[in-house]
């Protein structure tokens, strides 16, 4: 059986992000944000919340290691870099310790007095939005390969890791496709890496997520290149997304993939694709 | 001669590291006119779990006994009697916590540390048993006169929640939460065939975190006579007794905690 190891200090997973940060991400949505700013500050709450799931009493444990590719201009990035160590992909226990700012956000919460109040809370953040120049997808998958090739090799045993990419557009630097299967075809003894991918518009009211076949994308090039990008999704994540998207259909052998999601339904299914880091021991 | 005598038995689940703290936690105290049993599960997805278990189950013990009776006389509700120990409990702990937190140790305290509640308290001359739950830990009662044995509170294994309401320390609000707990009351001669007016005897009480409250419902469901086989259980002999249940699929692998305690009443009057 697949997909079943033990996500423990001694048995780590890995979940790596690649985030298009070319120009188009810096397109307004309704609410005011760019798409680059509500997608990094999803992913720094996800890596938040994964942090301190990993809290304990004696120190963060290092049951995950994350990484953050950005790709925008010409080139691919390492987001983390202010991180210290020389690997991509850091234990979660050093992102903890260094993120790049901590900002105050305000929240609004129960009063318990029947009324709301206005809470400040302290929001990390690792991963600053960014939005210019091209699409250099390659690069971004190429880098990932690298990444994950070294990283399954360490960790032979381990709860295979997830790649989720996150786009609102489409390459500029050649085709992806063959590379996105390499990196799917990266394993250790407990099944194959998953790669998610997830194409983000802000103008939507609802996408096509999770489908099984290509029948259900519209005849568009871009939507059909990122379905077979994407891995088929594991007995467990058809659960975890059915759970998610309650109302939507999701059939067994339905691909990890969204297309077209407006951003509520873009950070359900990051919830969905970061579903490891609720599975730490 | 002291009239409660007890046996405290925990074990770590076998996937705990060495050094790492064990979630559960019991305290009693035995005094002459009464005595108070107390245990907690801390929550093992809450930060500093442990340590609040540890603070809840000993403020429970320190309660002084005048508010003790001015609950038995019901003067005092007995939740609200039961947020006094909790807040000071509360107190302890944010004293305890060092001054500088990082920040996800600080959002960790924010969302609250919980701890399941057991505790027990018998008054001796008034010949009472109370007892108040929050959350799954579970109480079993019995006499040395018959075989029924009076389980709290909840009395079968399809009772016990999912999601157990629990004790929660939350940094930034000055009272803990307290859920208004489950509350068993009741004289010492629990069992319904004891014979009216009988005045001596010995009760037997067995706290129970979570996982052997389980097997526990569940062997007693099954017929099976499993408050026999706890008052055999021995401190040399319990670990190894926890492990064959774990083996034989009998045992939730979790911290598994056991206080016997047996309190006799044969030497005093009514």
């Amino acid at each position: 059986m697949s997909y079943q190891a033990e996500i423990s200090r001694r048995n780590p997973t890995a979940i790596l992000f690649l985030i298009d940060q070319s120009a188009s991400m810096g397109r307004v949505c309704p609410d005011g944000l760019t798409l680059a700013h509500v997608l990094a500050d999803a992913v720094n709450r996800l890596i938040g919340e994964a942090v301190l799931k990993c809290s304990k009493d004696d120190g963060v444990r290092d049951y995950f290691f994350v990484g953050v590719i950005t790709y925008s201009g010409q080139e691919a990035s390492d987001a983390l870099s202010h991180v210290p160590g020389d690997d991509l992909l850091k234990p979660i226990s050093l992102l903890a310790d260094h993120p790049l700012r901590l900002e105050e956000r305000t929240k609004l919460v129960v009063d318990g007095a029947g009324g709301v109040i206005e809470r400040k809370i302290k929001f990390p953040v690792w991963v600053a939005p960014a939005a210019a120049g091209e699409t250099p997808m390659c690069h971004a998958f190429r880098l990932a390969y690298q990444t994950m090739g070294l990283w399954v090799l360490d960790h032979p045993t381990s709860f295979p890791p997830t790649v989720i990419h996150v786009t609102d557009g489409e390459p500029t630097d050649g085709d992806p496709r063959e590379l996105a299967l390499m990196l799917q075809q990266l394993a250790t003894d407990d099944g194959n890496l998953l790669l998610y991918n997830l194409h983000v518009r802000c103008d939507v009211e609802a996408g096509i997520l999770f489908p099984a076949t290509l029948d259900e994308l519209p005849d568009h090039q871009s939507a059909q290149l990122l379905f077979e990008m994407s891995s088929r999704l594991p007995e467990l994540i058809v659960q975890a997304a059915r759970a998610e998207f309650p109302d939507r259909t999701i059939v067994d052998g339905a691909r990890a993939y969204g297309y077209n999601a407006p951003l509520v339904e873009a950070i359900k299914f990051l919830n969905v694709g970061t579903l490891p880091f609720n599975l730490g021991r | 001669m002291r009239f409660a005598r007890t046996l405290r038995l925990t074990v770590p689940k076998s996937s705990r590291a060495p050094g790492e703290a064990n979630e559960d936690a019991l305290a009693h105290v035995i005094r002459r006119r009464y005595a108070v049993f107390a245990t907690a599960d801390g929550a093992s997805q809450t930060i500093f779990a442990a340590t609040w278990a540890k603070f809840l189950v000993a403020a429970l013990c320190a309660v002084d006994f005048e508010r003790i009776r001015a609950a038995a006389d019901e003067q005092i509700a007995w939740d609200a009697f039961l947020r006094g120990p909790v807040q000071q409990a509360a107190e302890q702990f944010r004293r305890h916590l060092p001054p500088h937190l990082p920040w996800y140790v600080e959002l960790s305290l924010e969302r609250g540390v919980a701890a399941t509640l057991l505790v027990v308290i018998v008054l001796r001359r008034e010949r009472l048993l109370v007892a108040l739950a929050i959350g799954d830990c579970c109480l079993a009662v019995w006499s040395e006169s018959n075989g029924h044995v009076h389980r709290f509170p909840y009395e079968a294994v399809d009772s016990l929640p999912r999601r157990p309401w629990a004790v929660v320390f939350r940094l930034d609000r000055a009272d803990a939460d307290v859920p208004t707990p489950c509350i068993l009351r009741c004289p010492f001669a629990l069992d319904r065939d004891m014979p009216a007016g009988q005045s001596s005897g010995r009760l037997f009480l067995a706290l129970m975190t979570d996982a052997l409250a389980e097997w526990f419902l569940r062997a007693y469901a099954a017929g099976e006579r499993p408050h026999e086989e706890l008052a055999r259980l021995r401190r040399r002999t319990f670990a190894r007794w926890v492990s064959r249940q774990r083996a034989a699929g009998q045992l939730r692998d979790d911290d598994t905690t056991l206080l016997l305690a047996r309190v006799s009443w044969d030497k005093v009057g009514p």
